[in-house]
């Protein structure tokens, strides 16, 4: 075709594209963004050459100007912020990890912190799934897990080298635990012992009784705090906080004992971070390691 | 012509349009020059009548898919057409008047493009008032934009006569049969 006349179809074309209503002209972004793309490297250095000459000109939130240095200011306080939270977790977490390693000096225990990745999708099993850490050597039975650097959260039920499963001790499926009652703030205030079931409701109910048996109850409070102390359980498991007296109740079965239901410091079936407490083999007092309840 | 030279030309100011227009905007008023103008009437005063002609469209076209129009419920379009019509007027009025012309001197270029950038904004501005007319949902009101467009085009001789200085000293690799550059006296 002529150049003149393929010019004048041209010029008919371009013509009746700028009458085509908005509608129909989609496909013109297409090759817009197409052009844009191939200007950039020419245009994007100028814009940025003009942002630094020109500050806070006529470029409204453009790169360099007042709005562009607002909004990093804002992202850099997001930042801190995020940080600053973070920070204070971790302390929180290395404050923990020390309150559990002073509950049982003696004992030979490796403490690492683990995510809980999920709670059991079946809605009648409270377990929880823990991220195991590599090369932890978690075993079934032996390890324990605690919150809050001192509270029980329960025995690790099954494991595999990425995950394992945590029963709580609130939950309905977990087996009767005994624990003591200390009665004051001192190393050898009296104590009372007790055997706790899972309510099924978060929190934990049984008898309790004097070292000889006896039905005492004098000095039983409510808020006192209730420690494990039973053998079937792992030593590094021992003397871990079960909770907090919440109730003290009669013994509807013999009336002349009291029964108590004893609240965990912390919803255990919300807990989002663990400290897995692992024995360490030979290890001193590592001599109940292994049973379990 | 050089098609090469023109293309990568064209690209560079069509880069410092989009760049620097809004640094060179006159505050919130939107008048702003436009570089992609003069190189088109520098090249309408020497290239050869058609190839001064194809070289306009391809620089409107170019300048109407990267400039989009505001939608009034929203969004944007990009209407291929106006500024390629207009410049292509624009390029007929300059290769017309070319022969009165001195052509070797800057303020010719910052003349003539005042005078093609009114013939180039006008026909786009006509183009889209038409639209406008018919109910197309274009953010256009063509009392502002027709003030607008004026006085952009003084603002675009003034910067074409700038522009003029970076482009006859460059003027060669066009390829230009006419004669482009100062003037030498050869004897005789």
């Amino acid at each position: 075709m002529e150049p003149r006349r393929l010019l004048g179809v041209a010029v008919v074309a371009l013509v009746v594209l700028s009458l085509t209503p908005a509608r129909h002209l989609a496909f013109a972004g297409w090759f817009g963004t197409l052009a844009q793309t191939l200007a950039a490297p020419v245009s994007h250095p100028v814009s940025r050459v003009v942002g630094w000459v020109t500050p806070g000109g006529s470029l409204p939130a453009a790169e360099g100007t007042a709005d562009d240095w607002r909004d990093r200011a804002e992202a850099f306080e997001t930042l801190y912020l995020r940080e600053r939270e973070e920070n204070a977790r971790l302390r929180s977490l290395v404050e923990d990890l020390q309150a559990g390693v002073a509950i049982a000096p003696g004992v030979s225990v490796r403490q690492l912190s683990a995510s809980v990745v999920a709670a059991s999708s079946d809605l009648a099993s409270g377990l929880l799934t823990v991220r195991t850490p590599a090369g932890a050597g978690v075993s079934p039975r032996a390890t324990v897990a605690i919150v809050e650097g001192i509270q029980l959260l329960g025995t690790v039920d099954s494991a595999s080298p990425l995950l394992c499963q945590v029963r709580p001790i609130t939950d309905a499926s977990s087996p009767r635990l005994e624990g003591v009652v200390i009665l004051g703030d001192s190393r050898d205030a009296p104590r009372l012992l007790c055997t706790l079931s899972p309510t099924g409701s978060g929190t934990l109910a049984g008898p309790v009784e004097s070292a000889a048996g006896l039905a005492e109850s004098e000095g039983l409070q409510r808020g006192q705090r209730v420690r494990l102390a039973d053998p079937t359980w792992p030593a590094s498991a021992q003397q871990l906080v079960i909770g907090v007296v919440e109730r003290i109740d009669s013994n509807p079965d013999q009336p002349l004992r009291k029964q108590i239901v004893v609240r965990p410091l912390v919803d255990l079936s919300r807990v989002r971070e663990v400290v897995l407490r692992i024995p360490i083999a030979g290890g001193v007092g590592g001599g109940t390691e292994g049973g379990g309840p | 012509m050089n098609w090469l030279a023109y293309g990568i030309v064209l690209w560079v100011a069509l880069g410092l349009e989009l760049g620097l227009r809004p640094a060179l905007a006159l505050g919130p008023t939107g008048i702003a020059p436009s570089i992609v103008i003069p190189l088109v009437v520098f090249v309408a005063m020497h290239a050869p009548g058609m190839a001064a002609a194809w070289a306009a469209v391809a620089a409107g076209l170019l300048l109407d898919l990267t400039f989009p129009i505001g939608l009034e419920g929203g969004g944007e379009v990009r209407v291929p057409g106006p500024m390629a019509i207009g410049l292509l007027l624009a390029t007929g009025a300059t290769t017309n008047i070319r022969g009165m012309l001195i052509k070797h001197n800057p303020l010719t270029v910052a003349a003539v493009s005042v005078i093609a950038a009114l013939i180039a904004w006008l026909a786009a501005w006509v183009l889209l008032g038409v639209r406008d007319m018919y109910g197309d949902p274009i953010a256009f009101s063509a009392g502002p934009e027709f003030g607008r467009r004026m006085l952009s085009s003084l603002y675009t001789g003034l910067v074409g006569g700038i522009e003029a200085l970076v482009l006859f000293p460059i003027a060669g690799v066009f390829g230009f049969q006419s004669v482009v550059g100062p003037r030498r006296m050869v004897p005789r």
